[in-house]
């Protein structure tokens, strides 16, 4: 199921939060009753898309759960050995899931490629979620082997955990122990109960309003074959690609804190308006930040993180970004996006560092901008061979500088780029700020409501709206 | 908190040419923690499962602060469970006028469509085609986007003067190649019929000064004629790319809310296909009614626009001639050509022949040895009228609804003559022209 669909939003969240509150938070008053509902309703909730692979995650919840419980025993007895193996055990089951279900058939297609066989790989659909879900176990499992935190003696939590409805399928990528005290011992309350509304009705307008209109804007400059596009219609396109991969994926960030905070969870959060960053080491603190705090976490760091020598640090952070790339997609596009990233970082930490707060902020920040839409053409192309032509096209080996349909493009759609470009940057605050806290206040009383009606306009106005995100 | 922050800070120097993740405990979301939460729930660790020590620190500001929000998180809940509430009760709608297609209707529950997903998915299109005020919500939405600028709904251009475009489908090499290939076939299975054969192109290529500025498309008349050059050379071609050019007042050529041409520009393009076909028109007298002023075609419903009304007019030969209209898979004989009941429906165009149907039969009392096959599209329908005057029987194809053999009906009905009339844009998406000598 998606947010976005009439399905969640007229039948499955109203019904959801009635059971929740009505049995869990008045008349019972009990966590167990609480996790129980929600527990159900995210199974359903995964179920409904993915009647069959919803088998694959319950049995990583059920396998991990007691591999979890045998490494907490294992420490606890002084046997270290045996934690060790089961923790090995339990990297090499999630990463082979994983990996399987992701990776093989891409693993197959270029061993075929390099020795010329004809290996059938099988054609298997991802199952919705698994790099995200999959992420969060892995947490789970390496922060009880660290020490870093608790077991989960009891199997409804933790399975809330995994399946938790609102993060399931595109994020946030929770960590284990930044939730766990939540699981078991949250409090809602009116004021956060609004407060997720209202977060929920913003990240749902991101996703309809803006993602999908500027989603269809790049679409159709992608389907003009790219020998014919003038460089404005190249930049124009890709430009709209920016804005909708940033509010369908923070959308969808939104929409998962909103309902999380409905439910009385508190996620953190997952964007920090990436598109004002001055370099591209702070574009990476601000975009799909659970992301990237998760690999520096489990991976950067144990890999000796920056203590190590310089040579040793730059093959860690290819390391980091390789995997940063693979996650997103088992395809050559990824790995380069990745890489590219990786290069980058390394660039501006060994070589520009210095360079770097001696230049206007602005001219920084326009740079990064650039290299941040050039890395999106490796990401949205379909193969490397597509996004290298599109750069052609932006970089002058385009049919014309503009041409009509650059002048088409943008004419009917430079309003829709103007809010697309306000709504990125926290420019609306700087304007609230100017007005008295009471009437900035008194106008979202009205605010989100006409926001949720919009929504509600253009949800049943499309027909087709699957999340960007669910390709990973 | 302070303490905390530090530790961050210490971990993140150590590891700051990665990511500081930091960053965003530090974010202000303007819409959503009023100052006073907003500290009580950073307090909360991050990293660890200690209980966390609520500090309630709020003044009047706050208070009043959470007030409207809860008031207006309360508005967005009361609108959420009204459309729930809405499309339960409203009573469920069989048809959509509009987008001219049967609507989802209450999917039946069963384990195995359970099974095979296609339950959930009858829910979820079930909900989104019976929500509640639909229509009125797909028209905002036509009204936002052209208060936003947008020249195209739905593939559907927002012209000049209340004119609408549909947009051209894609010329695709190959599968012409084939289509072309079937029509030859035909020809060369029925040497001694008399084939002709004309594309009628849009008002996109006729009109291009009304389509919005900047919209350049493709130009019709080189691919008719790119169209005609592959077609076997004893298979007459009839240019009326040329005529309806020349027309004056090229307005009245093609309807301003829907995609076919009108009388006018059919009646244009008679001269020149009769002149082809050796029928002689000049002595023939065409009378001419205007049947509709209130005509909202289908580009009106698929673009949800209905600013601009459109006129119908029908052109007959004015004749003692007699005819009856068969409709064959139907089993049912009507009197005329035109069925003007259709005049009160949403769709006025279907007043010739009552629409579109698989094989249409025009007997007529005309002594001549001529029966002539129309393979054609709807472009005909306003068409084939204008010639009950020439041929003892007319019989009307239509490839996307013909199901049987047509080798079997020219030798029934003697067929000496062959018609193809398309438009254009049919002719390049239909696919149902290959199979048809199958």
């Amino acid at each position: 199921m998606v947010f976005s669909s009439s399905t969640f939003l007229i039948a499955f969240l109203p019904i959801t939060v009635l059971l929740y509150y009505l049995a869990g938070v008045k008349l019972t008053k009990n966590i167990k009753v609480k996790n129980f509902i929600l527990l159900i309703a995210s199974l359903i909730f995964y179920a409904w898309g993915e009647p069959v692979y919803i088998v694959l995650m319950i049995i990583s919840i059920i396998f991990n759960f007691y591999i979890g419980k045998d490494i907490d025993a294992s420490k606890k007895a002084g046997n270290t050995a045996l934690a060790k193996r089961s923790f090995v055990f339990s990297i090499v089951f999630n990463l082979g899931v994983l990996g399987f279900f992701k990776y093989f058939g891409f693993l197959i297609d270029n061993i075929n490629g390099v020795l010329h066989t004809h290996i059938q790989a099988p054609q298997l659909a991802l199952p919705i979620g698994i790099s995200f879900y999959t992420f969060q176990i892995m947490s789970y499992v390496i922060d009880l082997y660290r020490g870093e935190t608790e077991v989960q003696e009891r199997i409804i939590p933790f399975a809330l955990y995994i399946s938790l409805f609102p993060q399931l399928i595109a994020g946030p990528i929770v960590k284990y122990k930044d939730i766990a005290y939540q699981l078991e011992h949250r409090k809602e309350s009116l004021n956060k109960a609004s407060q997720g509304i209202t977060r929920f009705v913003v990240g749902l307008a991101k996703k309809l309003i803006l993602a999908n209109t500027l989603g269809a804007v790049y679409s159709s400059v992608q389907a003009t074959p790219a020998s014919k596009i003038s460089t404005a219609t190249a930049w124009l396109g890709i430009i709209c690609y920016t804005l909708q991969i940033y509010f369908d994926f923070s959308g969808y960030s939104d929409m998962a804190i909103g309902l999380g905070k409905i439910f009385g969870f508190k996620f953190n959060e997952n964007f920090n308006y990436p598109y004002i960053a001055d370099s591209v080491t702070d574009f990476w603190r601000r975009w799909h930040i659970s992301l990237s705090t998760w690999f520096k976490e489990y991976v950067y760091i144990p890999l000796g993180g920056n203590r190590k020598k310089t040579p040793r640090v730059i093959l860690n952070l290819l390391i980091v970004w390789l995997l940063t790339g693979l996650w997103h997609g088992a395809a050559w596009n990824f790995i380069i996006w990745g890489l590219y990233y990786g290069i980058l970082l390394i660039i501006e930490k060994y070589l520009l560092s210095k360079v770097l707060t001696k230049v206007p902020r602005a001219v920084k920040h326009a740079v990064t901008l650039v290299l941040v839409i050039i890395g999106w053409v490796f990401f949205s192309a379909p193969t490397l061979g597509e996004a290298f032509k599109y750069l052609g096209a932006m970089f002058g080996a385009g049919a014309s500088f503009a041409d009509a349909q650059s002048s088409y493009i943008f004419g009917s759609n430079v309003i829709l780029l103007i809010i697309g470009i306000f709504c990125a940057t926290p420019l609306y605050k700087s304007i609230a700020d100017k007005f008295k806290p009471e009437s900035v206040d008194r106008l979202k009383i009205i605010a989100f409501p006409i926001l949720l009606i919009l929504c509600i306009v253009f949800m049943i106005s499309e027909t087709y709206n699957p999340f960007l995100y669910f390709r990973f | 908190m302070i303490e905390q922050k530090n530790k961050n800070n210490r971990r993140n120097s150590e590891y700051d040419s990665f990511i500081n993740s930091d960053g965003y405990s530090e974010i202000e979301l303007g819409i959503s923690d009023a100052p006073g939460s907003a500290k009580k729930q950073r307090t909360e660790p991050a990293r660890s499962s200690v209980a966390p020590k609520s500090k309630k620190k709020s003044n009047k500001e706050d208070k009043n602060a959470n007030y409207y929000l809860l008031l207006s998180a309360s508005i967005c809940v009361v609108i959420i469970f009204l459309c729930s509430f809405l499309t339960l009760v409203i009573k469920d709608k069989e048809y959509s006028e509009n987008e001219k297609r049967y609507l989802a209707q209450k999917p039946l529950f069963s384990f195995s469509a359970l099974a095979d997903g296609s339950f959930t998915k009858d829910v979820e299109s079930y909900l989104s085609d019976q929500f509640a005020g639909r229509s009125l919500l797909v028209r905002t939405r036509t009204a936002i986007d052209i208060f936003a600028g947008k020249k195209e709904i739905n593939g559907i251009y927002i012209g000049k003067k209340h004119r609408l475009f549909e947009k051209p489908n894609k010329y695709d090499e190959k599968e012409i190649s084939e289509t072309v290939k079937s029509i030859n076939e035909l020809k060369n299975n029925n040497q001694k019929i008399r084939t002709f054969f004309t594309l009628v192109p849009d008002s996109s290529y006729i009109l291009k000064d009304y389509l919005p500025n900047n919209v350049i498309l493709p130009d019709q008349s080189k691919q008719i004629k790119t169209i005609y050059s592959k077609l076997n050379k004893s298979i007459k071609t009839i240019d009326v790319c040329t005529p309806l050019k020349n027309a004056g007042e090229p307005e009245r050529l093609y309807y301003k809310t829907d995609h076919h041409w009108t009388t006018s520009a059919a009646q244009i393009a008679l001269e020149p296909i009769a002149k082809q076909m050796g029928v002689n028109i000049s002595k023939t007298a065409f009378k001419t009614f205007a049947v509709s002023n209130k005509f909202k075609g289908t580009l009106a419903a698929s673009s949800g626009l209905f600013n601009a009304n459109d006129l119908i007019e029908i052109t007959y030969p004015e004749s003692k001639q007699e005819y009856y209209v068969e409709y064959v898979d139907e089993e049912k004989k009507s009197a005329s050509v035109f069925d003007y009941n259709k005049l009160n429906t949403k769709n006025q165009y279907e007043v010739f022949f009552g629409g579109n149907f698989a094989q249409i039969d025009i007997e007529t009392t005309v002594k001549s040895d001529k029966v002539l096959m129309v393979i054609k599209d709807s472009y005909a329908n306003c068409f084939v009228p204008m010639l009950t005057d020439y041929y003892s029987e007319i019989v009307m194809l239509d490839p996307r609804y013909f199901q049987g053999s047509i080798e079997d009906v020219i030798k029934k009905e003697g067929v000496t003559d062959i018609l193809w009339l398309y438009n254009l844009n049919t002719f390049l998406a239909d696919s149902s022209i290959r199979t048809l000598s199958e």
